[in-house]
C-alpha cells in the first residue's frame, strides 16, 4: 500500500506568545498531515494547542504578537511563503474553516444569504449565480424555507441554524479541506448529532478531508478516521481512529478515556429524610411557560440530577429553589416548610442551608476579592456563625478540603485557572455548613480532566458531609454516573423522572431515548452502533433547528 | 422598526414638553419684565399698560395657556428690538447655522473615518500614534482660543482669508475649519476604538478564512458594525453644532443661531430667545430621530426588538 500524496502537511509547527515572563509557547514542534477526503480529529483539552494549530494554518493568528515557525504546505506549496494574493485565493475556495460559535462568526448587520454568498462573489462568482448556489446550499443543509429565510439576520435563527449557515458558507465552492474547531461545543446534543450527521454526509457527497478540532472524545470517535492528541503544546499520541481507543499507548491518551468512564456514585439505598420537597413547581416569564408542573424530592445526602437542553426550564427551576425567582404555582419546602413562606429566622436558615454553585467560575468571582475575603464574605452577612478572629482559620480548612492551601488565600481569582476557581466557588459554598447544594452547570465549562477532578471532590464531599446536591447539566454522561436520582426535562416539562440507573438504562420516554443516542461515547464502534440507531430515532427530527 | 422609533420619537417628544414648561417658567423667573423694559421712572399706569397690552397682568395659568398655544402656532410673540416677530428672525439665522453645522460635520465625518480606521487597521503603529496625539490635542483645543489664533495668522498676519462674515468661499474656511477640530477630534478616536473593536470580532475572523482582503475587511465587515458606536457620537456632535455654535459664529460675526441667541441675552429680548431655545431644541429632537432611524437601518436586531 502506497502513502497518498498529502493534501495539507503540517511540518514542525511552533507558536508562540510573548508572556509577561518571556515566551510562552503554545504549540511545539508539530507535524500533521492530512491526505485527501481523510477525517482526522485533534483531541485535546483546552491550552493544549489544537485551536491554535488550527488557526495558524489558516494564518488567522494575529502576528505579530504569536511568532511562528515551521511550515504550513498545501497540495505541496507552502502557505506561510506564498504572496498573500495567492493565499487568499485558497481561503475559502479549497480550504474552508467553520468555528465553534456561530452567533459571533456570523456578522450581525448582515443577512444569512448575503453571507454565503459573500464567499462566492470574493472569488469571482456572478451575482446571480452566487444566490442560486447560496439558496441550493442553505437548502441542503437543511434550514427550511429558505427563500424566505435568505433575508434574514443571524440573531433570527437558533444556534443549531446558525452552524447550518456556517457550513453552508465552508461548503460554497466545494472546499478540498475543511478545518472545524469545536463546532458542536456550544451546541445542545441532539443538535450536535444532526450536525455531525450533516458533516458526514456532505463529506460522503464531496469527498472532501476534514479536520476537526474537540475537546469531545465522543464526537472524535464518531467523525474521525485518524486522531492526534495534544497536550500542552505537544503531540502525544497519534494514530488510527479504533487503535487509539482501544489502546492507548500515552498515559495521558489513557487517563483522557478513563475519565470518561469513571463511576462516582455511592448510591446508599434507605430512606434519608426528605430535606427539599418540589410540589407542582411552575416558573412563568410573563406568559411564556419556563417550568410546568414538577414534583421531585431531595434527601438527605442524595444526588438529584436534572439533565434538559438550552430552554428546557432546568436553571429556572434552579432560580426558584434559590428563590431567586417565585413559582407561578406549586411550592417548594425546605425541611417541611414553605420557602416562600418564612418568617425572619427561618429565612436566615434557609439562605445558610441551601447554596449554590454556578457555571462560570470567571465571572462568579469578584475578581478585586482576595480568596480570603470571596470565603468569608458569607460570615460577613451573617455574623453569629464565626467570630472574626477565627476566619482566617476556617477559611484555610476549607480552602484545604477542596484541595488548594493556606498560602492561596491572599491570592486575587485571576490568578487561578478554570478548576481551581471552580474549587474556591465551592469553598465559598461550605462556608455556612449548607445541606443542599444547588450545582447549576457548575461543570460544564471545565475541561474532562479538571471536571473529572472537581466531581471527584463533590462526591467526596457528600459522604464527608453529609451534604444532597440539586445538579444540573447538559452532560448525560456526568449526570449518569454522579447521580442517584434523575429528572429529564424538555420545554418545561418533566419527561421522565427516576433511580439514575433505571432511567438511563431502560428510558421509557422517546426524548430521553433521543438524549442518550445523541450523546457521543468515547468508543469507535459502539458510537458507529448509536449512530446507526439514532438516525432511526431521529429521522423525524433531523429537519428541525 | 417603525414601532422603535415610534417610541424613542414619543419619549423624545414628552422631553420637549418638559423643556417649554421649563423655557416659561425660567424667564418669568428673572424677574418681572416690565421693570426691563420701561425706563425706571415709568409711572403705574404706564406699566399697568404696557403689562396689560403684552398680557403680563393676567394669571400665569391663563399666560402660559396663550404661550403654549402661540408655541403650537409657531407665534413666539414679536421681538422688542428688531419691531418683527420672533420666530422671523430665528427661521432667519436658523439655515445659516445647519449650514455651517452640516458642513463641518460631514467634512469631520468622512476624515474620522479615513484616518481612525487607518489607525485602527494596525494599532500602535506611527501612524496610530502620530493620529491619536493629534487627535486629543484637536479634541481638547479650547474653540475661542483657536479661533483668535487662526484670525491673528490667516486674516491678520497672513491677510489670506477675511475675518468675518459669510459670502465668498473664502469666508467658510476658518469658521469651518475651526469648528471641525472638537468633532473631528473626538470623532476620529471613537472611530478608532470602535474599529479596533471591530476588527478583533470574530465575523472577522470568518471573512478572512472566506478569503477577503484588506479592504473588504475594513469597509465591509470592521467599518458597518462599527458605524452603530460612531453614529450615536455623530449626533451628539451634530446636535452641540445645531445647538449654536456661539463661540465661533460670534467670533467670526456669523449671523447664525448662536450670535443671534447671544444678541437676545443681552437685549433681553425674550421673546426672540424663547424662540431660539425651543427652535435649536425642535432641531435636537429632530436630530434624535433622526439618529435612532439611522440605528435602527443600521443594526437589524434592533428592528425585530
Amino acid at each position: 500500500m502506497h502513502e497518498p500524496k498529502p493534501l495539507l502537511e503540517i511540518d514542525r509547527l511552533s507558536v508562540d506568545f510573548p508572556a509577561p515572563d518571556g515566551l510562552f509557547s503554545a504549540v511545539r514542534d508539530v507535524s500533521i498531515t492530512i491526505a485527501p477526503s481523510e477525517a482526522l480529529a485533534i483531541i485535546g483539552e483546552s491550552g493544549s494547542g489544537k485551536s491554535v494549530t488550527a488557526n495558524a494554518v489558516m494564518g488567522l493568528l494575529d502576528a505579530p504578537p504569536a511568532r511562528v515557525h515551521g511550515d504550513v504546505r498545501f497540495e505541496g506549496r507552502s502557505l506561510f511563503s506564498m504572496p498573500d494574493r495567492q493565499r487568499r485565493d485558497l481561503w475559502g475556495r479549497r480550504i474552508a474553516m467553520v468555528f465553534q460559535d456561530p452567533l459571533t462568526h456570523l456578522n450581525p448587520v448582515y443577512p444569512v444569504g448575503w453571507q454565503v454568498t459573500e464567499v462566492c462573489r470574493i472569488h469571482g462568482m456572478a451575482r446571480t449565480e452566487a444566490d442560486r448556489r447560496a439558496m441550493e446550499l442553505l437548502d441542503r443543509v437543511g434550514i427550511p424555507d429558505v427563500r424566505r429565510r435568505m433575508g434574514d439576520f443571524p440573531h433570527e435563527f437558533s444556534g443549531g441554524q446558525r452552524q447550518r449557515v456556517m457550513i453552508a458558507m465552508a461548503m460554497a465552492l466545494s472546499p478540498d479541506l475543511l478545518i472545524a474547531d469545536e463546532p458542536t461545543t456550544a451546541l445542545d446534543v441532539t443538535v450536535q448529532a444532526q450536525i455531525l450527521d450533516l458533516l458526514r454526509d456532505l463529506r460522503t457527497e464531496s469527498g472532501m478531508a476534514l479536520m476537526m478540532i474537540t475537546h469531545d472524545l465522543g464526537v472524535a470517535a464518531d467523525i474521525a478516521e485518524r486522531v492526534v492528541v495534544m497536550r500542552r503544546g505537544e503531540i502525544v499520541e497519534e494514530g488510527a481512529l479504533d487503535r487509539v481507543f482501544a489502546a492507548p499507548v500515552h498515559p495521558y491518551t489513557r487517563q483522557l478515556l478513563t475519565d470518561r468512564s469513571e463511576e462516582y456514585r455511592s448510591a446508599r439505598p434507605g430512606v434519608a429524610p426528605a430535606v427539599l420537597e418540589l410540589d407542582r413547581v411552575g416558573v412563568h416569564y410573563g406568559t411564556f411557560e419556563a417550568v410546568r408542573d414538577v414534583t421531585v424530592t431531595l434527601r438527605k445526602g442524595e444526588i438529584l440530577g436534572i439533565v434538559g437542553e438550552s430552554g428546557s426550564g432546568k436553571s429556572s427551576l434552579a432560580s426558584a429553589i434559590l428563590k431567586l425567582r417565585r413559582p407561578s404555582s406549586g411550592n417548594i419546602r425546605f425541611h417541611g416548610r414553605d420557602i416562600y413562606a418564612l418568617g425572619r429566622e427561618e429565612e436566615t436558615g434557609f439562605h445558610r442551608g441551601v447554596q449554590a454553585i454556578f457555571q462560570d467560575p470567571f465571572s462568579s468571582l469578584n475578581p478585586r476579592m482576595t480568596v480570603l475575603k470571596v470565603i468569608s464574605e458569607p460570615w460577613l452577612l451573617h455574623r453569629d456563625v464565626l467570630p472574626r478572629d477565627r476566619w482566617r482559620g476556617r477559611a484555610a480548612e476549607l480552602l484545604d478540603m477542596v484541595g488548594l492551601t493556606e498560602s492561596d488565600l491572599d491570592k486575587y481569582p485571576a490568578e487561578f485557572s478554570g478548576g481551581q476557581r471552580q474549587r474556591i466557588a465551592i469553598a465559598r459554598a461550605l462556608a455556612l455548613e449548607p445541606e443542599v447544594i444547588v450545582c447549576d452547570e457548575a461543570v460544564s465549562a471545565l475541561d474532562m480532566t479538571v471536571q473529572a477532578q472537581v466531581i471527584t471532590l463533590l462526591a467526596d464531599l457528600r459522604t464527608r458531609l453529609g451534604l444532597s446536591y440539586v445538579f444540573i447539566a447538559h452532560d448525560l454522561t456526568l449526570i449518569r454516573k454522579f447521580a442517584d436520582h434523575v429528572l429529564v426535562m424538555k420545554a418545561g416539562d418533566v419527561v421522565e423522572q427516576g433511580v439514575a440507573e433505571e432511567v438511563f438504562s431502560r428510558p421509557s420516554a422517546l426524548y430521553t431515548r433521543q438524549l442518550i443516542a445523541s450523546s457521543p461515547v468515547p468508543d469507535p464502534r459502539r458510537q458507529a452502533e448509536r449512530r446507526t440507531a439514532r438516525r432511526r430515532t431521529l429521522v423525524h427530527a433531523s429537519t428541525a433547528p | 422598526m417603525n414601532r422603535f422609533v415610534l417610541k424613542h420619537g414619543t419619549q423624545s417628544l414628552f422631553a420637549l414638553l418638559c423643556l417649554l414648561v421649563l423655557v416659561f417658567f425660567l424667564a418669568r423667573l428673572t424677574g418681572d419684565p416690565t421693570d426691563l423694559y420701561l425706563p425706571m421712572d415709568a409711572s403705574i399706569e404706564q406699566r399697568a399698560e404696557f403689562a396689560a397690552s403684552h398680557g403680563f397682568d393676567d394669571p400665569v395659568v391663563v399666560q402660559f395657556g396663550r404661550y403654549l398655544a402661540g408655541v403650537m402656532r409657531f407665534d413666539f410673540g414679536d421681538s422688542l428690538f428688531q419691531g418683527r416677530p420672533a420666530i422671523d428672525a430665528v427661521l432667519a439665522a436658523f439655515p445659516v447655522t445647519l449650514k455651517l453645522a452640516g458642513v463641518t460635520m460631514a467634512l469631520s465625518l468622512v476624515l474620522a473615518i479615513v484616518i481612525g480606521s487607518l489607525a485602527a487597521w494596525r494599532p500602535r503603529s506611527i501612524f496610530d500614534r502620530v493620529a491619536s496625539m493629534l487627535t486629543i490635542a484637536s479634541a481638547s483645543a479650547p474653540d475661542f482660543w483657536v479661533a483668535i489664533v487662526a484670525i491673528l495668522v490667516f486674516a491678520v498676519s497672513l491677510g489670506w482669508l477675511p475675518t468675518s462674515g459669510m459670502g465668498s468661499p473664502a469666508h467658510w474656511i476658518m469658521p469651518v475649519g475651526v469648528l471641525m477640530f472638537r468633532p473631528l477630534g473626538l470623532l476620529t478616536q471613537v472611530v478608532r476604538a470602535a474599529m479596533i473593536g471591530a476588527l478583533a470580532a470574530p465575523y472577522v475572523k470568518t471573512a478572512r478564512a472566506k478569503g477577503a482582503g484588506k479592504s473588504r475587511i475594513i469597509f465591509v465587515h470592521g467599518l458597518r458594525n462599527a458605524m452603530l458606536t460612531v453614529i450615536t457620537v455623530a449626533g451628539d456632535q451634530a446636535a452641540t453644532l445645531i445647538n449654536g455654535a456661539v463661540v465661533v459664529e460670534t467670533v467670526f460675526g456669523w449671523p447664525g443661531i448662536g450670535n443671534l441667541m447671544i444678541q437676545a441675552i443681552q437685549q433681553r429680548d425674550f421673546a426672540v430667545l424663547q424662540a431660539c431655545i425651543l427652535m435649536t431644541a425642535f432641531a435636537i429632537f429632530f436630530m434624535n430621530v433622526l439618529i435612532d432611524i439611522a440605528y435602527s437601518r443600521l443594526d437589524p436586531r434592533v428592528r425585530t426588538s
